[in-house]
């Protein structure tokens, strides 16, 4: 079920007045039924690997809470991380590189076959929520649910359980158990987000997506100017489906009185890759900082052991997203450039301002160069669009972008800029009532009128 | 003020914002959207004053390069009929399940007197239903609802919420009933996969054995009362009798000579029976409400020579000048129990027509 369909504008309201309704020692047996509802909707049968998930977890996790046998504890971390990483490598990663085996070894075409496998909705998501769990429990971070049900829901929170945010257990999980009562502020805040989710996936990535989609298909056909406007049309379109997802994610969630993380902070105004990823995906950027960097020393080791940590993190935070050699490479692009900006300064120094604006615009360019091998469908389809983006010849095709699109973009750039960093429900909250309605018409009007109408699912839930 | 107060508020102010909404869109970018992605409701609207409306594919408009008359067949109708106003509602690919909530966009008060649909018995069958045309068809027609909100539809079309199938879900959809839909003809003509594996014309590469196949996929299958495309036209002739206006299923001409030259009397047997499953269908012994003053099945399943055809590498009712004329003498004959004394000769046969007649109906 996605957020933008019709069933779940009645999914949410009907698990709402159930939630309200239940007495609060039912509700997470609610919350579990419609999580599973949820993740059923798209195919019953991979309802069976959250459940394999959750039970292994469930049973390592009160296994390392009671044990203290340092050899059996580590047996069974490395079990969680067997059963967690195999899932996920199994279905996402197992064609790819037979494939790639393959291709090295020479196998003609034909000769050998790739599993008939559909990549589980969200796997990436649940399985690192839930290994991170299960690795907090052995560093005695967190202590273990010792009920089977009540951690389920942890598990398969609908909210965020296809495309994050990646909750830590400490965090999400009180505030699921907690009694929470009706108010009307998480009311009004939750349907704010919601509103604001929509316009920014419905209204914007849907729109920007048919220029973006046209450019990574047909490059050569089209001129320099129309490749860089689908290249920096794909940036925000990106930024607008997830943030959006995000949105709705929260927004969901604070309706039953959760807080779920932030996972968008004005992207674009970083100032450098390492500002970009404390504003970009946060809840994956701090998992990779908690469960990789960290453990792979950080930066306690000198240079050379630092610069390579952060090389891994970042290629395999690329490969985290899909099992293609364009995943990679984006990874480890942002590794590079990341390591740049420690190593190699301006040879002069600007004024601070001067300096800011600089690293704003550098790191926008190089984020959007970089998201064309995060688009493409191949190395040499990427290259394919950056070739065409430097190509001074004449094209036998042209676009130009309708007036609308143009306008909707301004309009979401414009209250971006005017929130400053501020979420939505935070700031429409301290505006004047005909202004919060004004806008909420606007945007209610887009969203109903001006939506796009291509199939686009939420193009994180691929990952 | 109380918490259910302060929300009642707000769901009521939530309700006007969104009438208001409804109206604003009407007034502003509606009949835009309509005209670019939905121009089969916009034909509709142009046709409240019609007399006869026309329901087709794109049987009607399809001309070739070299024909004398590219006039539609329901242009030629309208030549029998000078005193009634003819309206075409055509769009290639369209079929009878897209018909009906596009009648329902007719005001009650629309002067609709006769609807003429065309039945290609193409349409009947999986290749037609589950083609990849299907989908944009189906994202069109959201907007065909009459009952909700014209700014509901909209959304609904953001949603995606229709039959909205990728291209190889449809293919694997059609695939299935040729591997699985049981033909009453003895192996290996049992099946279309089957019956498209049995040699003939040489191999794939043969055009006539490409030909033949196509249409052994478009005509190999078997009308059933749970056939879609049934249950639509049933509701079709429900809705036009309770409206009290007259129906017209017009069976369209299929290449029955090239059918029988390429595959054989078993194919033309199973399409004639096809054909005779709809004209009992549709017929007084079936069901007493349709009467001949009600509603009239026009066979026009083999009137026309395979000459008529100007496709030749795909099945089509795509038929020359001479051809449209043809089909449409013989609906114009036989609504003339519909509209007695409107009747004329025009003087002009599918031998003799040449000069294009401009009509302002079209």
């Amino acid at each position: 079920m996605l957020f933008n369909s019709l069933e779940y504008f009645f999914f949410l309201p009907a698990v709402l007045l159930l939630y309200y309704l239940l007495p609060h020692r039912f509700r997470w047996v609610l919350l579990l039924a419609a999580s599973y509802f949820f993740y059923g909707s798209w195919k019953l049968e991979y309802l069976g690997l959250i459940v394999f998930s959750t039970v292994v977890d469930f049973g390592i996790s009160n296994y390392l809470g009671k044990s203290a046998h340092t050899t059996g504890r580590k047996v069974a971390l490395g079990i969680s991380l067997l059963s967690n990483l195999g899932l996920l490598f199994f279905f996402k990663y197992y064609n790819f590189f037979l494939g790639e085996y393959h291709q090295l070894v020479g196998t003609a075409e034909g000769e050998w076959n790739a599993l008939n496998l559909l990549l589980p909705v969200g796997i990436s998501f649940y399985t690192f929520q839930t290994l991170g769990y299960t690795i907090d429990v052995y560093f005695g971070r967190t202590k273990p649910e010792k009920h089977l049900g009540k951690f389920a829901v942890f598990v398969s929170y609908f909210p965020q359980l296809v495309a994050g945010p990646i909750e830590r257990f400490s965090r999400l999980h009180p505030q699921i158990l907690a009694p929470h009562t009706f108010t009307y502020a998480n009311f009004a805040n939750g349907f704010r987000l919601i509103l604001y989710g929509l316009f920014v996936k419905m209204t914007i990535a849907d729109n920007l997506s048919l220029y973006s989609n046209r450019v990574f298909a047909e490059p050569e056909l089209l001129p320099a100017w129309n490749i860089w406007t689908g290249m920096l049309f794909f940036g925000f379109q990106i930024y607008a489906d997830f943030f959006g997802y995000s949105l709705i994610a929260i927004g969901s969630a604070q309706l039953m009185g959760v807080n779920l993380m932030n996972n968008f902070r004005a992207p674009y105004l970083a100032a450098s890759i390492g500002d970009f990823w404390q504003r970009w995906h946060i809840s994956l950027s701090t998992w990779f900082r908690d469960y990789l960097y960290i453990p792979l020393g950080g930066n306690r080791h000198g240079q050379l052991r630092w610069a390579t940590s952060i090389l891994i993190v970042f290629t395999v935070s690329g490969l985290w997203h899909g099992a293609n050699w364009t995943f990679l490479i984006w990874g480890a692009l942002h590794g590079l450039i990341y390591l740049q900006e420690r190593f190699l300064r301006l040879p002069f120094k600007l004024p601070s301002s001067a300096n800011t604006v600089f690293g704003i615009l550098k790191t926008y360019l190089v984020v959007n160069l970089a998201w064309v091998f995060f688009r493409a469908d191949s190395v040499s389809s990427a290259l394919d669009v950056l070739q065409a983006a430097f190509n001074t010849g004449t094209a036998e095709e042209h676009f130009s972008v309708d007036p609308k699109t143009s306008a909707l973009l301004g309009l979401f750039l414009v209250l971006e800029a005017g929130m400053n960093g501020k979420r939505f429900d935070e700031w429409i909250g301290t505006r004047t009532w005909y202004l919060r309605w004004g806008l909420y018409a606007v945007l209610l009007y887009t969203i109903l009128a001006m939506s796009g109408t291509v199939n686009h699912p939420f193009i994180y839930f691929q990952f | 003020m109380s918490l259910w107060q302060k929300i009642g508020i707000r769901v009521l102010g939530l309700a006007v914002l969104l009438v208001a909404l409804n109206s604003l869109y009407k007034v502003t970018i509606y009949e835009n959207y309509i005209e670019t992605e939905a121009d089969l409701l916009g034909r509709i609207w142009q046709m409240e004053n019609m007399d006869v409306l026309y329901f087709s594919a794109s049987s009607n408009f399809g001309f070739n390069q070299i024909d004398s008359s590219k006039e539609r067949i329901s242009t030629y109708i309208s030549h029998y009929y000078p005193e009634l106003r003819f309206g075409p509602v055509d769009k290639g690919a369209v079929h009878a399940g897209l018909f009906l909530p596009l009648m329902k966009n007719l005001p009650e008060d629309a002067p609709v007197k006769t609807i003429i649909v065309s039945m290609n018995l193409r349409s009947f069958g999986p290749s037609w239903i589950h083609s990849k045309l299907e989908t944009p068809l189906q994202k069109s027609a959201v907007m065909f609802d009459a009952n909700r909100p014209a700014l509901f539809n909209r959304f609904l079309v953001s949603l995606n919420h229709y039959d909205n199938k990728s291209e190889e879900e449809r293919t694997a959809d059609f695939r299935h009933h040729w591997d699985h839909d049981t033909l009453p003809l003895p192996p290996p003509r049992h099946t279309v996969t089957t019956w498209c594996q049995l040699e003939k014309w040489g191999d794939w590469r043969n055009p006539k054995r490409q030909l033949a196949d196509h249409f052994i996929k478009n005509y190999g299958f078997v009308i059933d009362a749970d056939n879609p495309r049934i249950q639509d036209f049933d509701a079709i002739a429900d809705w036009a009798i309770k409206r009290d206006i007259k129906v017209v299923f017009n069976i369209m001409a299929e290449n029955m000579q090239l059918a029988d030259s390429l595959v054989g009397p078993e194919l033309t047997n199973l399409i004639r029976k096809n054909r005779d499953f709809l004209k009992h269908r549709y017929s007084y012994e079936f069901d007493a409400r349709y009467h001949d003053t009600t509603l009239v099945v026009v066979d026009n399943l083999g009137a026309l020579s395979d000459a008529q055809f100007y496709d030749r590498d795909f099945p089509t009712e795509h038929y020359l000048s001479e051809g449209r004329m043809t089909i449409a003498r013989n609906v114009a004959y036989a609504i003339r129990r519909f509209h007695r004394g409107k009747f004329k000769r025009t003087g002009f046969s599918p031998k003799t027509f040449h000069s294009p007649i401009p009509s302002s109906s079209q």
